[in-house]
């Protein structure tokens, strides 16, 4: 065999394996030379998101999807993605997965979490890891979009079992019925306005002379400030606490007082049980004045006697000479 | 029971039955061939001086047409997809498809198909024709081992270098097309990459070589034993060539299924 052919097979050889590896990193979309930065984001699920899929930042495609592992526990996916070590992350970062076109391919989209701040983004296990959202893909959509279909379908069928030319007729009655409504209602706003004018004067007096009350009572409450600066209050309690301390002095006195009326009690008690005594007896008709009392014939004769007494009083003051010969010598 | 198949009957049966016994005889034949060659593997120091010729001859002279059949191909699949991909379907697609299809399907089994003609049936002449000219019973009287002279050098060789020449066919292919799709169908090279990139993992070129290393020992090694085992004249040598390559096709497209099944 000549040189030239084991040359020959050796180049084919060379040139096919370079052939393979380059194609295959071409292909990859991998940059020789580059520094990667490997960034982590976690999921929930990853939908149809492939290795290899490509990673944007406001739209610039700035590095791949290297690998997409379950995490151990099983409550997420880590999503493993290499970006140029040039590309500065936005402030709190986020990944979003989302279709980058209608025919199946998938994107990761890092953002700030404030430019989509309402999804339920999936928690990191670690402390540098980014959380991502898996946005639906067609299929769910699709879905989605079935229900919706189908809920309508079995509204339009109801509208048209609900919608006959009676309910027509109904509605347009009724919409006749509120216009008619709102035009009595525009004729009793008007109505009332003049009276909800006047309200407002009135609230508008009543709210002046709430302020100058106000004003008032902010001037007395000044006054009592000012009172109680100069010390007159200050009088003033010094003389309540005199007049407090003669009050608690004639407290004192009519305490005593109080002692001795026991004494006068029980005088008056004896006093009283005597003087029931005596009436007892006049009541009885004991005695001169009991007899006087109780015996009528008794009184007859004085009244009888002091009518005589009079008359004879009377006569003597008329005949005096009857009565008395007064002689002298 | 020999009493009961008569008249009309036995002839179709006596040709069922020597089918039978034909192919039972043929693979255990083909089995014993597989563990001479098996056998003759150990006997490096015999295969390894004609290895690189044999790499020569199977692999860099096949390249010509391997990369004819994979040019047109590739303008074909560009302008087809082209052609499929209307109204909604971004342009893009015709890249994905390209890729795709070269890798996975047409760059290995047209490959295969084509060295399948071309080396298979050299291969079956080549032996066939020293079998029939009594140059390996030659060989075996001498105390030579003609698997290891003859078959291991070619098998190990079309093993090798049928990856090689389907990843210069994928290429070519993929080539043909970006070039039919830039001056033919209007599109630019970052949509035709984009397509190419979208779905594309390495495992797509894992796959390819692993198919058309499958295909070149499959060719290699029936081309190997029908020229190996002819029996006859020159008749013999024409009929085993054909019979290496038609089988050489079937199994190729039988694998190609196998591949499918087993590693997509």
């Amino acid at each position: 065999m000549s040189m030239s052919n084991e040359v020959r097979v050796g180049a084919v050889l060379i040139a096919g394996i370079v052939l393979v590896v380059v194609g295959t990193i071409w292909l990859q979309g991998w940059r020789i030379g580059r520094e990667d930065q490997l960034v982590t984001a976690w999921f929930r699920e990853v939908g149809q998101v492939q290795r290899g899929n490509p990673v944007k930042l406001r739209g610039v495609h700035i590095g791949r999807i290297e690998e997409i592992s379950l995490d151990a526990g099983g409550s997420g996916v880590a999503v493993r993605m290499s970006i140029g070590s040039d590309v500065r992350m936005p402030e709190d970062p986020v990944v979003l997965l989302s279709m980058e076109s209608l025919f199946g391919d998938w994107q990761a989209e890092i953002h700030s979490r404030a430019r989509f701040p309402l999804y339920d983004y999936a928690v990191s296990p670690e402390p540098d890891g980014i959380p991502g959202y898996s946005l639906p893909d067609m299929s769910r959509l699709t879905a989605v979009a079935d229900r919706i279909a189908e809920n309508l379908a079995v509204i339009t069928d109801r509208v048209d079992i609900a919608f006959t030319d009676e309910t027509a007729l109904n509605i347009r009655e009724a919409i006749d019925n509120i216009q008619r409504v709102t035009g009595q209602l525009t004729a009793l706003v008007e109505a009332q306005e003049q009276t909800v004018r006047d309200v407002a004067v009135g609230l508008e007096t009543t709210t002046e002379t709430l302020q100058q009350a106000a004003l008032s009572a902010s001037r007395t409450f000044s006054l009592i400030e000012t009172a109680i600066a100069d010390g007159q209050l200050a009088s003033i309690v010094g003389n309540v606490d005199r007049l407090t301390a003669q009050i608690d002095t004639l407290s004192s006195a009519l305490v005593l007082v109080s002692r001795d009326m026991g004494g006068v009690t029980e005088s008056a008690d004896s006093a009283f049980a005597s003087l029931h005594a005596i009436v007892s007896a006049l009541d009885r008709g004991e005695g001169t004045l009991g007899l006087l009392l109780q015996d009528t014939a008794l009184y007859r004769d004085l009244a009888l006697t002091s009518s005589l007494v009079q008359d004879l009083i009377r006569d003597f003051q008329r005949n005096p000479r009857r009565y008395i010969n007064l002689r002298v010598f | 029971m020999m009493k009961v198949i008569t008249g009309a009957w036995r002839a179709p049966a006596a040709w069922v039955g020597r089918s039978a016994v034909g192919t039972a005889a043929g693979m255990g034949r083909f089995g014993q061939f597989l563990a001479g060659i098996g056998h003759a593997l150990t006997d490096v120091r015999t295969w390894g001086p004609a290895l690189v010729a044999q790499m020569g001859r199977i692999g860099v002279a096949s390249l010509p047409i391997a990369l004819f059949i994979a040019a047109f191909t590739g303008i074909v699949l560009a302008l087809q997809a082209s052609y499929t991909f209307t109204g909604a379907i971004p342009k893009y697609f015709v890249g994905v498809l390209v890729g795709k299809t070269m890798l996975l399907e047409l760059g290995p089994v047209l490959t295969g198909l084509a060295l399948a003609g071309r080396v298979g049936a050299n291969i079956a002449a080549e032996l066939g024709t020293m079998r029939v000219t009594e140059q390996i019973d030659a060989l075996e009287t001498l105390g030579y081992d003609p698997l290891a002279h003859l078959v291991v050098p070619k098998v190990m060789a079309a093993l090798i270098m049928f990856p090689v020449v389907v990843a210069f066919a994928n290429a070519m292919g993929i080539v043909a097309a970006w070039a039919t799709a830039l001056n033919l169908l209007d599109m630019t090279t970052p949509e035709f990459v984009r397509g190419l990139r979208l779905f594309f993992v390495p495992f797509d070129v894992t796959y390819s070589l692993i198919k058309a290393a499958s295909f070149g020992l499959a060719v290699a090694t029936i081309g190997c034993f029908f020229g190996f085992t002819t029996w006859g004249g020159a008749q013999a040598v024409g009929r085993s060539t054909t019979q290496a390559v038609v089988l050489s096709s079937m199994v190729i497209l039988v694998l190609d299924a196998f591949w499918a099944v087993t590693l997509l």
